[in-house]
């Protein structure tokens, strides 16, 4: 199908946050299963519209690596938008964050679209961190919050759709240079005329160089 | 054969590759030998998971797995501690990869990657990331093997992070492509990645300088191997160079757990009380894909190459480790700083197109 952009995501946390769980509950309803391991095939893939443009969402899911974190690493390299997932009912998956921020910020480009997830809100009974705690931390550190539940699916499509917004708002911007598959997005085929005008205006940017 | 993490300063370790019988005193023989340290009264503190130390008798069996970790300190309990970098010692220790053949050094690589490899049961693999327990004894082969990966990747940083001579880290850095190379040959893709990633390591990547006398041809051999561990369309690169090579041959064992997991996560085990055989079959393949790893066509194991000749034990056997992240990138910087970043102005994002 054709689109108008291609955004790369990459899931991270740690092990039985509910990563996967996320990702088959927001692709899972519309297309095949997505945890095919033909060769080939990219991970998890959804279309979604923003502003009227068909946005193709790629995911890429680090379930099962939590603990080589170089193979999350080489993630890192084209992602646009990584989702940063704790579990509300586990405060150790809370207090790893700053590590995996910090992990994200040293091996990602510099304008990756960052949204902390509070995962497991159906379990209100268990809760350990406060919803409060997870806007704090995101406020803290320039983040998005939301808190979902892959389980009942609260919040999961809005989880990963503000995340395409907030990246669709800085190519609007002319944050992001779009023709640097690096920074993890893709133009589609019809837009791919419009934009070999906007790269004479950004130029001579590296990766990850910051906007000026 | 099992790995002894050794903590030798308070930012890095010895992974030493001793018997599984072997004694706190045998131990502490290897270490002190390789450290060159002449001290006699050096004791070895074994530290559990859940932060508890115990100091361990001469004659005491060493349990890898039983301890988070092992220090070494003296008898009146004063650290030995001083910072990886701070050491001559250590920074020589790295060096010595380059008067190794590096043919003889993937020797080395493969033959303890076999070991841990062959060792490892299919089931562990399964019932890893299912989060079960195989059973007692069963489960520590391939945490091994899994530390094995990290460590390799870690060692390929740390030698050249602490090397401060610009024309002998770019010699060292040729000599791992080199060594990479040879393992590809050796059929050994599991150390081959390893050492890839090591390079690719952003603390490594960074050195721009050290980068540019590093011979374009070896850096054109880098960038096939970067083939390998380049993650695209579900890590393409890698899956069909180990579907290409003949049997026996060493997987790199975290995309075989992450195949796992997702085929765990991603498909229901029951479907209407119905056992989901299609899931089943999917596991089946991967137990498989280990045999036929394992074995050649005619079900023959590996011939373990021969030559681990004196000359290459050492820094090859016993990896030297820094962990953290943090001190790479301080080393990192100490060899090559920061580029001065222009001042991100916030109001410039906004600017017209």
């Amino acid at each position: 199908m054709a689109y108008a952009y291609l955004f790369k995501y990459i899931i991270i946390g740690d092990t039985g946050v509910g990563k996967s769980c996320l990702l088959l509950q927001f692709t899972d309803k519309r297309f095949q299963p997505v945890h095919d391991l033909t060769i080939g095939v990219e991970f998890g893939a959804r279309m979604i519209t923003i502003d009227g443009k068909q946005i193709k969402l790629q995911i890429w899911d680090t379930a099962g690596q939590e603990s080589f974190r170089s193979i999350t690493r080489s993630y890192y390299r084209g992602a646009a938008g990584a989702l940063l997932v704790y579990d509300i009912t586990r405060r150790d998956t809370f207090n790893h964050l700053t590590t995996w921020l910090e992990d994200a910020r040293q091996h990602s480009n510099s304008n990756m679209v960052i949204m902390l997830i509070g995962n497991k809100s159906d379990l209100e009974s268990r809760r350990e961190v406060k919803k409060e705690e997870g806007e704090a931390f995101a406020r803290e550190h320039g983040l998005i919050f939301m808190e979902t539940s892959a389980k009942t699916a609260s919040n999961v499509e809005e989880a990963f759709i503000n995340t395409a917004k907030e990246i669709y708002e800085k190519i609007q911007e002319g944050v992001f240079d779009i023709n640097n598959e690096a920074n993890g997005i893709k133009i589609g085929p019809q837009h791919a005329a419009t934009s070999a005008t906007l790269s004479g205006s950004q130029g001579g940017q590296q990766a990850g160089g910051g906007c000026c | 054969m099992v790995l002894c993490r050794v903590q030798v300063t308070a930012d890095s370790y010895l992974s030493v590759r001793m018997q599984e019988w072997a004694s706190a005193q045998e131990l502490l023989g290897v270490v002190a030998a390789e450290m060159e340290w002449v001290e006699p009264e050096l004791v070895l503190v074994g530290v559990s998971r859940w932060g508890e130390k115990q100091f361990l008798q001469p004659q005491q069996y060493v349990h890898s797995l039983r301890w988070e970790r092992l220090h070494v300190c003296r008898r009146d309990q004063t650290e030995i501690t001083s910072r990886a970098g701070d050491s001559s010692g250590l920074r020589r220790r790295g060096l010595q990869i380059l008067d190794l053949s590096a043919w003889d050094t993937a020797t080395v690589l493969t033959c303890t990657d076999w070991s841990l490899f062959n060792a490892t049961h299919e089931q562990e693999l399964i019932c890893y990331p299912l989060g079960r327990d195989v059973g007692s004894g069963q489960r520590g082969a391939l945490e091994l093997l899994l530390r094995r990966c990290n460590e390799v990747q870690l060692w390929v940083a740390t030698a050249v992070l602490l090397c401060t001579s610009h024309h002998k880290r770019s010699q060292l850095i040729g000599q791992f492509i080199r060594i990479a190379a040879h393992c590809r040959t050796q059929r050994n893709l599991s150390s081959c990645f390893s050492i890839t990633m090591g390079l690719n390591a952003a603390p490594v990547s960074r050195l721009s300088h050290t980068w540019e006398a590093v011979p374009g041809r070896l850096k054109k051999l880098l960038s096939e191997l970067e083939l390998l561990t380049d993650p695209s369309l579900n890590h393409r690169g890698y899956r069909d160079s180990l579907r290409k090579m003949a049997s026996p041959k060493i997987p790199f064992i975290p995309l075989l757990l992450k195949d796992v997991t997702f085929i765990h996560e991603g498909n229901k085990t029951f479907r209407e009380n119905l056992v989901n055989y299609e899931k089943m079959h999917m596991m089946a393949d991967i137990v498989r894909l280990v045999l036929h790893c394992r074995t050649d066509h005619t079900g023959k194991g590996a011939a373990l190459p021969e030559g681990e000749g004196p000359e290459t034990r050492g820094c090859v056997h016993h990896l030297h480790v820094i962990e953290s992240e943090r001190t790479l990138f301080e080393l990192s910087y100490s060899l090559q700083p920061r580029a001065q970043r222009p001042p991100v102005d916030r109001e410039c994002k906004c600017r017209p197109l």
